[in-house]
């Protein structure tokens, strides 16, 4: 009796918790129409375990259970489609020796229909039971079939009310104890309901989100992307939003993972479900997690770093494939852990190494950058820079040096050629016979000035650098000088030119070529100069220019005085030319008067012109 | 067109040399584009003269500008119509016994007045095709 159908059996029976159960009146009014309509002083409706038969309701017995032994019903479900039928049980060798015939209640007469719940397992029967023998009519027993079935429907009532119950039950214990937060919203997320866990979850009370909306209290980076997420609810029945930051009560942000879950159908519901957990614990170790993992496999795999840790004695603890490929020929034997890190570096820099781990173990944490020479297995020395950093044990106190260095020689190489031009630059400076400068574009402070410059202005190197191109000007040239400045800025032209008025430390003024190149000089943006006195070259040509002002006053005086009479005598001898009757005789007499009294006027000039000219150039020559 | 209607109403001639006036007012009369001939060898008179007549009435008005004078100069002579804003019915001829190019870029600064800048001596063709006379 105790194969699978029979243990489902069972387990069918005890989920009705109907065993041990108090009597209920349905069962009662069941089993009391049994016993009128059969006309028999028993009716029972008997449940049948593996090892009894509990009688659930019972009209005429007093027990309310027997052994199985004893059961007429354990025979009647064994064969659950029909009813179970003894018409007079004294004369069934079955039941003959039954004590419920011999003795108390002196059964005799036993008619019972199995109960089969909606799984199919006949769970016991509706009976009747006489103290005689008898027949049951047609009509009874269609009656005690459907009253049968009364009792099953019953139980399945009994069934869906508990599940019902139990889920109820359920909820209420998700919802009230425990880590998730329930809270159902409206579609604009406005809090409907919050379960009472929020103020476990997030320190807030349920009826402080009444009439607020989520995203009050969601972080504005994870604002867009849960907003999203809940859009595409409007297709979908439930999603898990990406883990987002909420504000709790005390005001720090907790990250929270929450399936939501459209109901907004469901009339009893009519909202999204939000699911939420608190998963900061999670995140926040992720992310270190994460954060450590990229560094230190970055770190590891570098291909151009060296990476290595040494104890607090300087021995090797730890050393990258990088380090080993390059410095691994130091220690012949391969063995590279344990052994001294001392000999990979040139002596000369021995002192430095200790002074820098001292700083570390000082000030543990805190990264130290050192540069150092190293050996190269083929005779060279390069140049290394590292990162030097005092790990400690979890008691803080200085287990290791972690070291972390680069091949700086290219780099150093190019400086030193950078400085070499430099030099070269400098000599072509220093050596010019022309003055020339540095000075600042921004500043307008000299930065260098040559020999040629301190001969020709006359301040000392010192004095110089404490002044800015402006003093070495009078003040009538500082809007000149601003202009040009503003323009070498404005317009980033890399050269400039021009003519400027200068003024020496003894006040005299000197007029200058400018020639200059911008430069980035000491890490700042300078300009080169190029100063070119031409003050005598400049009074030279004003001499020039004096000179022909003085010709071309003579041009002028030809021009209008020694052509005045000129002119005049050719507009007389043409109107004499002219055969017009409007001049007379008398006239033409009149016109050969003025052409006479002309010519001599201009033979005077020409005596005074040429007179004048002697002079002047007597003058010049005797001037020079 | 025997019968020639004169272009303008007062003809100035402005030379210090009254020579040069007296030719000049033989070829404006020769070729008769001026009811009137006036002639000045002081420039300042010839300025004020000629203040008084565009007071009342407007007259059109040539005038034959020397440049090296001894009172006034032509150049200073210019200044003045501009300074005091005179009527545009005002012409100036520029004649002058200088060559320089100088000069008449000078006279180039005062466009407003000056129809042409001549070097001496004033020619009646010339005259004419300055004025656009037929």
């Amino acid at each position: 009796m105790t194969d699978g159908f029979e243990k489902k059996r069972i387990q069918d029976l005890k989920s009705m918790k109907l065993l041990n159960s108090l009597p209920e009146k349905e069962y009662d009014d069941i089993t009391s129409l049994a016993a009128f309509i059969c006309n028999t002083p028993i009716s029972l409706i008997a449940l049948v375990t593996d090892t009894r038969q509990f009688f659930k309701s019972r009209q005429g017995v007093d027990v309310s259970e027997t052994p199985i032994e004893q059961s007429f019903c354990a025979y009647a479900i064994k064969v659950p489609q029909k009813p179970f039928i003894v018409e007079d049980a004294r004369k069934d060798m079955r039941f003959k020796d039954n004590p419920l015939v011999t003795g108390q209640p002196n059964i005799s007469f036993y008619a019972g229909i199995p109960l089969i719940s909606s799984e199919g397992n006949a769970l016991g029967t509706l009976c009747v039971i006489d103290n005689k023998p008898r027949k049951l009519e047609q009509k009874q027993l269609e009656a005690l079939k459907s009253l049968a079935n009364q009792v099953v429907h019953l139980f399945e009532l009994r069934k869906k009310r508990m599940e019902i119950e139990q889920s109820e039950k359920r909820f209420k214990g998700l919802v009230q104890s425990g880590s998730d937060l329930i809270a159902i919203l409206d579609f604009e997320a406005n809090y409907q309901y919050v379960s009472p866990t929020s103020v476990n979850v997030l320190g807030i009370t349920p009826e402080e989100f009444m009439g607020k909306n989520a995203f009050e209290f969601i972080h504005p980076d994870d604002k867009e992307a849960a907003y999203a997420s809940l859009l595409r609810l409007e297709n979908k029945k439930q999603l898990t939003l990406k883990p987002f930051r909420f504000k709790h009560g005390d005001g720090s942000w907790r990250w929270i993972e929450a399936i939501i879950t459209n109901l907004m159908e469901d009339s009893a519901i009519g909202g999204l479900v939000a699911n939420s957990r608190d998963i900061t614990e999670r995140i926040l170790s992720e992310e270190t997690l994460k954060k450590s993992e990229a560094y230190y496999r970055g770190l590891y795999n570098s291909q151009t770093n060296y990476v290595l840790r040494t104890d607090m004695e300087g021995n090797y603890t730890y050393a990258n494939k990088k380090f080993i490929e390059e410095f691994g020929w130091l220690y012949p034997d391969g063995k590279i852990l344990g052994k001294n890190s001392m000999p990979s570096i040139m002596d000369y820099h021995h002192q430095r190494v200790e002074e820098k781990v001292g700083q570390c173990i000082a000030e543990h944490g805190k990264v130290f950058k050192v540069e150092l020479d190293k050996p190269t297995s083929d005779g060279k020395i390069i140049t290394t820079l590292w990162d030097f950093v005092c790990i400690v044990d979890p008691e803080g106190i200085p287990s290791e040096i972690q070291c972390i260095g680069l091949d700086i020689t290219a780099r150093i190489k190019a400086e030193k050629a950078v400085k070499e031009s430099e030099q070269r630059y400098s000599d072509l400076f220093h050596l010019s016979p022309q003055p020339m400068w540095v000075y600042d574009i921004d500043t307008l402070k000299f930065m260098d000035v040559n020999e040629a410059a301190i001969k020709h202005y006359r301040y000392s190197y010192e004095e110089f650098l404490n002044m800015t191109i402006r003093e070495i000007r009078p003040k009538s040239e500082i809007p000149k000088l601003e202009a040009a400045i503003l323009q070498l800025k404005q317009k980033e032209k890399s050269y400039s030119s021009g003519e400027y008025l200068h003024k020496k430390k003894n006040g005299q003024e000197i007029i200058v070529e400018i020639r200059g190149n911008i430069l980035f000089y000491k890490g700042k943006k300078a300009e080169v100069v190029l100063a070119t006195d031409i003050t005598e070259r400049y009074n030279h040509i004003k001499a020039i220019e004096a000179q022909n002002e003085k010709l071309r006053k003579i041009a002028w005086t030809q021009s209008h005085v020694v052509r005045a009479p000129l002119a005049r005598m050719m507009g007389l001898i043409d109107l004499l030319k002219e055969d017009s009757p409007s001049v007379d005789q008398k006239e033409r007499e009149q016109l050969l008067e003025h052409v006479f009294q002309s010519a001599t006027e201009f033979d005077e000039i020409v005596r005074n012109i040429v007179n004048t000219t002697q002079q002047n150039s007597e003058n010049y020559t005797l001037g020079n | 067109m025997d019968e020639k209607e004169p272009v303008y109403d007062i003809v100035f001639m402005v030379d210090d040399d009254p020579i040069v006036n007296c030719v000049h007012q033989k070829i404006v009369r020769n070729i008769g584009i001026a009811n009137e001939i006036r002639s000045f060898t002081d420039p300042r008179k010839a300025l004020a003269e000629l203040r008084s007549e565009l007071c009342h009435a407007k007259k059109s008005m040539l005038v034959l500008l020397d440049i090296n004078m001894p009172e006034m100069s032509g150049f200073e002579f210019l200044e003045f119509m501009e300074l005091e804003d005179f009527n545009l019915n005002v012409d100036v001829i520029v004649v002058t016994s200088s060559i320089c190019e100088n000069d008449r870029l000078l006279a180039e600064l005062h466009p407003r007045f000056v129809r042409d800048f001549v070097t001496k001596p004033l020619k009646a063709e010339d005259l004419k095709k300055i004025i656009a006379y037929p």
